[in-house]
């Protein structure tokens, strides 16, 4: 049964919850009103356990590879119980094409998490997603970030990503294509892999660019000839002061 | 191409490029309007081209890409 088809089962047993809640109801308690309402959240409560315990394997669950994938996961639907934590490269494509939005709070009111922190790949992660707000993506194992964010024309806000020295590659080049709307992101840890570009993103605020600043691994020594360059674009770059440029170029980054 | 030094402070300057109207400055990996040269970079590194030669940036999957990647997506999920 497709994910598409177990919802809408979901959604089609609500009569027979409903009705199993009024008979229970009516058995234990006389049928009251205040019974009827706790046998359906009962039912309810049960057909979500059932699904979220076998889709997540009672929080034991690592490939999350394509698990939310496609639109008719919104933010109706995504009310994950446990934390979502891929291992290694099975944090590739999970979001992708997905219709949840604002995901930050609804993780927060399921009491759950996005962690990354095992996770070496995250090619095409949220890859066209409508979402438009993410928690602390804590990405430090991950080496792959390409794609990671394409198309996401809605996304406004991550509250912090977190990305370490394993990071290689040209991979950040492409991880931020078309993030049109992207205003407030901070970045924690190294930024040592080259070619990050976030000139899509023309409303980014100061202080998302210049944790982009501080992040940078400091290359002033390096002699293996390698161009590294960061490119914020020209409304990003008009956006810091000449002193605030010279702390990249001064660990030996190209700004665009 | 202009290039500019821009003293930041008693200490430190800063090279910077600019390009000229109608251009881009390129080192054939990076393309901008404006340069700021790290501490081992040169101006030598980099040249103008025309704006229409900026290559296109939309590097989305194509349509044969992204329907063999739902079919994998399917498999996976356990439907075919």
């Amino acid at each position: 049964m497709s994910i598409a088809d177990k919802l809408t089962t979901i959604a089609g047993n609500q009569h027979r919850i409903y009705q199993a809640g009024y008979d229970k109801g009516k058995e234990e308690g006389g049928g009251s009103a205040e019974d009827y309402e706790k046998g359906v959240e009962d039912g309810k409560k049960a057909e979500y356990d059932a699904f979220w315990d076998a889709y997540q394997e009672n929080g034991n669950r690592k490939n999350y590879r394509y698990a939310f994938y496609r639109s008719y996961w919104n933010d109706t639907n995504f009310k994950p119980k446990y934390n979502i934590t891929p291992n290694a490269a099975d944090g590739q494509y999970i979001f992708q094409n997905c219709a949840v939005t604002d995901m930050k709070s609804i993780l927060e009111r399921q009491g759950v998490t996005i962690d990354f922190s095992k996770a070496t790949s995250l090619y095409y992660c949220f890859a066209n997603a409508m979402v438009t707000h993410l928690p602390e993506l804590n990405c430090a194992s991950c080496t792959n970030f390409q794609n990671m964010f394409i198309g996401c024309s809605n996304l406004v806000s991550i509250d912090k990503i977190t990305i370490s020295e394993k990071a290689t590659g040209a991979y950040l080049q492409l991880m931020f294509t078309s993030c049109d709307s992207l205003e407030h992101i901070i970045f924690d840890g190294v930024i040592a892999a080259n070619g990050l570009d976030v000139h899509w993103s023309t409303k980014l605020t100061h202080d998302s660019l210049m944790s982009i600043i501080n992040t940078l691994a400091d290359k002033s020594t390096d002699t293996s000839g390698t161009a590294w360059c960061v490119t914020l674009g020209t409304e990003n770059l008009a956006k810091l002061t000449d002193a605030e440029k010279a702390i990249a170029t001064g660990k030996g980054w190209t700004l665009a | 191409m202009i290039e500019t030094t821009i003293k930041v402070n008693d200490t430190m300057s800063m090279t910077k490029l600019t390009a000229s109207d109608g251009m881009v400055l390129t080192n054939d990996t990076i393309y901008g309007n404006e340069i700021y040269l790290g501490l081992n970079d040169s101006p030598s590194n980099w040249h103008e081209i025309p704006e229409s030669e900026v290559p296109s940036v939309d590097d989305y999957p194509s349509l044969e890409e992204e329907l063999a990647d739902a079919k994998d997506a399917l498999k996976i999920l356990g439907v075919e």
